[in-house]
């Protein structure tokens, strides 16, 4: 009986339409980090200390740049980024900043802007 | 008959050759000052052998310009009336006018009182006093009464001076044994003051054209003449006023006085921000430098600063001379030491600072420095230069605009590098600053992040970048130098700090293009980008011919 219960299994299972599984590569977007389009950038806290979750959604993968701007609009700290199409949660440092406000700049590795925002940094 | 002639003489004695005195005033103030009291002695001055028994005067002051302190009948302790009748009666708000008659005949003032507009008058900035002295026997001449005020400052009442600050408006002498009227003068009938010192000024504006944008880390210390010593407050005094200036470069105060003078320190503080380790760069250095090697044995130099002021400015180490010495010490302090000299940083003491009248900055007939001004009251605002030692390219100093403060021989393209040959331009004005553009940025590369710099512009024959950096999470490992293989590169890293940079100090040779410098630190921790942890304080680079590049990070 068994082996009768085991030949319709097999049988079934070889009459089934073969399925095409996809990997997906899934990053956990806290809600704080959420970024509706497709692309742009996004700080979990606008008073930081120390560091500040951040989510760079990018339009494709590639190469771009993170620019920490101060308040005359001078670069006081780039970086750049290789990373995948969409939410990439990463990290901005400011224990080396003097006490101030500051602007983060997503851009593409031409230049072209893609979001930013304005962090103030915790005395 | 012969008494009819007698009495008619002595009356006419009495109506023609009356006897005469006066009432004056006796007062001394030197220097007289706002707070200061003034004694006013009112005295019987015979002229004529007069014999008073009774003396009555009416005494105002302006309640404006002077308060009363007290009064005393002197008369009472002449040893002779010492039991005299006195009475003192003060009005307030009353003006006196002398109307048509002459101020100072006293006696005719009271006969024609209420008359040809003599009299008084409602006005509250006046108080009368009216004094009366009488005895059984003759009043001895001399001190009568006195009367004591303390000077107020007349900006407050919107006075202009302190004229007619007391006056005498009548005064009679009356021998009353037999009725003689006096006739009775003075000598001045009233009393001005001049050059009152502590005159409140009012408001007093004081700027320092400072070119940088910490002027509110500029501070203030301003101190009386009279707290002077060779010039310089005396060890001990504590300044009348200290503060710090505006963002504007600018503070006010109602604290100083007219005609008062006054000397002003400006310094600057740092707070911790660090600016003034921003102050003298690469292109200070590369002056000094310039300005060194054209220095002979003796002393005697091809290079010609613009300013006289910068040979001060450059002479760091303090020695009398800008040498070579003084040179290493510019490149000491770019390259992250800080040496004995004057060279401004972020947590320096050292006296290096240049302050003074932007009329005589810079000027050496005037040591440089005009720390000295007198506030009128035409003049209240007053505009100060500033320069930091070390600072030859006044990117954070006051360039002098006086025209002594100019080298005369100065021209821009007469100096020759005896070392090359090649012309060597030290100046400053006539050399506006540029702009490149520079790509700098971080990456983590193979587990490793790397700071890399990449130049696209010929023409540098120095650079300067002042970097920190996280090192709680980086650790700093390499830096890879690519500026050419004749330039002369530096680097140093202390804890958290990274300086890194070249100088050809001769001008020959340019940093070459491409990625000068590739920096390389170790993750202390795991991370997965770089944002944030390496900061850029100082870009800089300079040219050939000393003019300073500002770097455009793009």
């Amino acid at each position: 009986m068994k082996k009768i219960l085991l030949l319709t299994l097999l049988l079934i299972l070889g009459c089934a339409k073969e399925i095409d599984y996809e990997i997906v590569d899934f990053t956990f977007v806290p809600e704080e980090l959420v970024i509706a389009e497709d692309a742009g950038l996004r700080l979990a806290s606008n008073i930081v200390h120390g560091n500040v979750d951040i989510n760079v959604k990018l339009p494709s993968a590639g190469t771009y740049r993170i620019r920490v701007l101060d308040i005359t609009n001078r670069i006081v700290s780039q970086e750049k980024i290789e990373a995948p199409k969409g939410d990439n949660i990463l990290k901005v440092y400011v224990s080396t900043l003097p006490d101030q406000s500051y602007t983060v700049e997503l851009l593409t590795n031409e230049g072209s802007l893609l979001g930013k925002d304005v962090f103030a940094i915790q005395q | 008959m012969k008494k009819l002639l007698a009495k008619l003489f002595l009356l006419t004695s009495v109506f023609v050759y009356s006897q005469d005195a006066r009432l004056d005033f006796d007062y001394s103030i030197s220097n007289p000052t706002v707070g200061d009291t003034i004694t006013v002695n009112i005295k019987a001055v015979d002229i004529n052998s007069s014999t008073p028994s009774l003396i009555q005067f009416d005494l105002q002051y302006n309640n404006q310009l002077v308060t009363k302190i007290s009064n005393t009948f002197t008369v009472l302790s002449n040893n002779t009336n010492s039991t005299a009748q006195t009475a003192l009666s003060e009005f307030t708000g009353y003006k006196w006018s002398d109307g048509n008659e002459t101020s100072t005949n006293l006696s005719a003032l009271y006969t024609g009182w209420n008359s040809n507009s003599i009299g008084y008058s409602a006005n509250n900035n006046f108080n009368v006093e009216r004094v009366t002295i009488q005895d059984g026997q003759d009043i001895v001449h001399g001190d009568i009464y006195q009367i004591k005020f303390k000077i107020k400052d007349r900006a407050s009442a919107g006075i202009a001076d302190y004229s007619d600050i007391v006056e005498l408006n009548w005064g009679r002498m009356v021998d009353n044994s037999d009725n003689t009227n006096y006739t009775v003068t003075s000598a001045a009938d009233n009393i001005d003051l001049t050059n009152v010192a502590g005159v409140n000024a009012g408001t007093v504006t004081i700027n320092v054209n400072s070119p940088h944008s910490n002027k509110d880390q500029m501070k203030y210390d301003v101190y009386d003449s009279t707290q002077l010593e060779n010039g310089e407050p005396k060890s001990g005094e504590s300044p009348l006023l200290t503060g710090t200036f505006d963002s504007n470069g600018q503070f006010q105060t109602t604290e100083l006085s007219l005609d008062g003078q006054y000397y002003i320190d400006i310094t600057s503080a740092d707070n911790g921000s660090g600016w003034m380790n921003s102050i003298v760069t690469v292109t200070d250095a590369y002056k000094a430098f310039q300005y060194a090697i054209a220095t002979n044995i003796n002393g005697g130099s091809t290079a010609v600063f613009e300013y006289v002021l910068q040979k001060m400015l450059g002479d760091v180490n303090g020695d009398g001379s800008n040498d070579i010495s003084d040179s290493y010490e510019f490149l000491a302090h770019i390259n992250g030491y800080e040496s004995s000299a004057a060279i401004p940083t972020a947590t320096g003491t050292a006296d290096y600072h240049y302050a003074g009248l932007i009329a005589n900055f810079g000027v050496a007939a005037n040591n440089y420095e005009t720390k000295l001004f007198t506030v009128t009251e035409s003049v209240k605002t007053f505009n100060f230069g500033h320069a930091f030692k070390g600072d030859l390219d006044f990117s954070h100093s006051t360039e002098p605009t006086a025209t002594a403060a100019k080298q005369d021989n100065f021209t821009v393209s007469s100096i020759t590098n005896p070392n090359t040959g090649k012309m060597m331009i030290i100046s400053n004005s006539s050399q506006p600053d540029e702009n490149y553009v520079l790509d700098i940025s971080s990456a983590i590369v193979d587990g490793k992040v790397e700071l890399t710099v990449n130049l696209n512009t010929t023409g540098l024959v120095g650079s300067q970048f002042n970097i920190v950096f996280d090192n709680t999470i980086l650790a700093f490992e390499s830096i890879k130098y690519d500026t050419g293989n004749e330039m002369t590169d530096f680097s140093r890293v202390k804890d958290n700090k990274l300086w890194i940079g070249s100088l050809d100090y001769n001008g020959e040779k340019e940093i070459k293009t491409g990625t000068p410098y590739i920096v390389t630190f170790n993750m202390i921790q795991t991370i997965q980008n770089t944002a944030g942890l390496i900061n850029y304080t100082i870009t800089e680079g300079v040219k050939a011919n000393g003019t300073k590049v500002n770097f455009n990070i793009q």
